[in-house]
């Protein structure tokens, strides 16, 4: 077998290579458990299933800050995220991770776009529209490796942006004007595509603030604009995303870590730059009608090969 | 007053951080949350994880009968014997363990009863668990607090209560009349004393449909149709007499599934579940799941392989 490189093109040669009709998908950093394959096979009993996604869970959380950090974002986004949206009926998310689909149907559909980052946003919405369902399997757990350095994270965050943003260029309009999908969902998979687009407005809006007050446009050292700025700031705490993710952790029986909560905050202006660097990706690739190139996320141990000068093989 | 407002802005900037650099500091709660990669579902967990737990008071190098400590969910006495009877309206209140079978007469209460090759208890008998490395027989009346379980047969009389799970090896027969959570055999067969075998009138003249049938709607499959796909009703779906599906059968309302119809797959209600006279899901050679939420009722006759569940009343009619 060969091919080009990027899970797209990996995803395709499985599809011809399978002889069944159910395709489980795991990505390399992932470690299956026995049971997991009945987990996720048990989504196909409902003949409206196309795909099935199961829980994310990083198994290097003690690694670093990072690491703690991206684990609280995994909590929330599984959950609470997904299974919120799987239980309004609304648009839970095949990731492509941890999950499988029919391969019949997305044979049907022609493949996986090969100039698509993310495969698994576009397989999702490309099910809904044609009337199928995902399923979301909380109790389908798997862990993974979440990247350990800020360099990969952003890296992997980048990429998932670019992918986002070209299955919203895609897919959007279909969206709008789809006879399977009820208003709810419309709404939902709205928000869903646009997710990646609105931390390069929120850093646009700071900018803004930031160049108003060197201007002397913003009386921020008056009392009362002082006292408003630290309420929003305090009430940060508010937004969704956190309660998300403190429900989750609730849920999960994780205590302690929900002190790192306040800490997102700082973790959102990193994420919201490497998003933004990933929609700047994706308006040059429509422009120049350009191929992306699939950037490999750097696990750890890849890393250590790297600092090391070679691959660490024991005697 | 700016040194004041930068002041209270500090404190109040660094205030919701202080919590959490202290978990930086020193962890509390940094470990990777609990994923048990050889967890596989055992349809009979309960069974053989007390199987484990008496196993060293079964060795056979010991004396019988004797008495000892036993450490079941709480300290408990258990009593070793070849062979146990348990005497009418009798009340033990130890864990019987017989290393070959126990015997329970009438009207008697037992904590425990394992017999390594056969437990059986009578009329009205009360238990809090039984089970078997053979087979399993409870009269009609018999109640069962926790669970039943059988490495080979199991055979349950009318009118009794079988506790949050029953499971078999082999074939399970309950009788008419008996309540239930959970049971599992190959297969789970609904019996009326007396019934003979189901002989339903089918019409010939049959629809047949290849792939996967949906209904947005209530639903009803006609007598005798064959379906080689799955069958799924946003509503009430009825699987008409005789009837096969090769494929899950799924209603989010009520769904009931016809006299001799055959399910090969799972059959899931999200209301009630109903399989009447000699119907069928699943198949010997592969454990399936009838399963409806509000309720489960088998008719005379009605068999699953596999798992019969409910999260609400579970009856044999």
């Amino acid at each position: 077998m060969a091919g080009d490189r990027g899970k797209p093109n990996a995803m395709n040669i499985a599809l011809r290579v399978a002889s069944h009709d159910i395709v489980l998908v795991f990505d390399a950093d992932y470690t299956p458990g026995r049971g997991l394959l009945r987990e996720l096979a048990m989504g196909f009993v409902d003949p409206e299933v196309g795909a099935v996604m199961g829980r994310v869970v990083p198994r290097n959380t003690a690694t670093n800050l990072l690491t703690r950090l991206l684990s609280l974002e995994r909590s929330g986004g599984y959950q609470v995220d997904q299974q919120a949206r799987y239980n309004l009926d609304l648009m839970p998310q095949y990731g492509g991770t941890v999950g499988g689909f029919r391969r019949s149907l997305v044979s049907r559909l022609g493949g996986f776009d090969v100039d698509m980052l993310a495969e698994d946003t576009d397989l999702t919405l490309r099910l809904f529209l044609e009337g199928w369902k995902v399923v979301y399997a909380n109790r389908a757990e798997c862990y993974e490796e979440v990247p350990e350095t800020w360099d990969a994270r952003f890296t992997q965050l980048r990429r998932w942006s670019r992918g986002h943003n070209r299955a919203l260029y895609n897919n959007l309009l279909a969206v709008l004007q789809s006879k399977h999908l009820r208003f709810a969902q419309k709404v939902d998979g709205i928000l869903l595509l646009a997710v990646y687009i609105i931390p390069p407005i929120l850093l646009s809006g700071l900018a803004a603030n930031a160049l108003l007050f060197f201007m002397g446009a913003l009386p921020i050292w008056s009392p009362l604009a002082l006292t408003f700025f630290v309420i929003s700031y305090n009430a940060f705490g508010n937004f969704g995303p956190v309660y998300e993710i403190g429900a989750a952790e609730l849920l999960d029986d994780s205590n302690e870590r929900i002190h790192l909560l306040p800490y997102l905050f700082y973790l959102f202006l990193f994420n919201s730059w490497s998003v933004t660097s990933g929609v700047l990706d994706t308006v040059g690739d429509l422009i120049k009608d350009r191929s992306p190139f699939w950037e490999k996320t750097k696990r750890a141990a890849e890393i250590d090969i790297e600092t090391s000068g070679g691959p660490n093989v024991p005697a | 007053m700016f040194l004041l407002s930068m002041a209270i802005f500090i404190t109040l900037f660094a205030l919701p951080l202080v919590a959490g650099f202290l978990e930086i500091v020193h962890p509390n709660d940094d470990g990777r949350l609990a994923v048990d990669n050889d967890y596989m579902r055992d349809p009979r967990f309960f069974g053989n994880s007390f199987r484990a737990k008496i196993a060293s008071l079964l060795a056979t190098d010991q004396s019988v009968p004797r008495t000892q400590s036993f450490l079941g969910r709480t300290d408990e006495r258990a009593h070793v014997a070849r062979c146990i009877d348990v005497t009418a309206d009798a009340n033990v209140a130890e864990v019987l363990l017989a290393l070959d079978r126990i015997d329970i007469a009438d009207g008697a209460t037992v904590i425990d009863a394992f017999g390594k090759v056969a437990a059986t208890a009578g009329r009205n008998v009360r238990l809090r668990t039984i089970s078997s490395d053979g087979y399993v027989e409870l009269g009609d009346g018999t109640e069962v607090e926790r669970w039943v379980d059988a490495d080979d047969r199991l055979d349950v009389g009318r009118g009794c209560n079988l506790g949050v799970s029953a499971s078999a090896g082999a074939q399970a027969r309950i009788g008419s009349g008996t309540s239930f959570t959970r049971i599992f055999g190959n297969p789970v067969v609904a019996i009326r004393q007396g019934s003979d075998a189901i002989s339903e009138g089918i019409s010939p003249d049959f629809s047949a449909f290849d792939g996967n049938v949906i209904f947005e709607d209530d639903a009803e499959i006609e007598a005798g149709a064959a379906i080689a796909g799955s069958v799924k009703a946003h509503r009430r779906l009825t699987i008409g007499k005789g009837a096969t599906v090769a494929g899950n059968v799924i209603g989010r309302g009520d769904v009931i599934v016809g006299a001799a119809a055959r399910i090969d797959g799972h059959a899931f209600a999200e209301g009630s579940l109903q399989l009447d006279r000699g119907a069928r899901v699943g198949t010997p050679r592969a454990a399936k799941t009838a399963y409806g939420t509000t309720a489960l009722t088998l008719h005379d006759g009605a068999m699953v392989y596999g798992w019969a569940i409910t999260d609400g009343a579970g009856r044999i009619a």
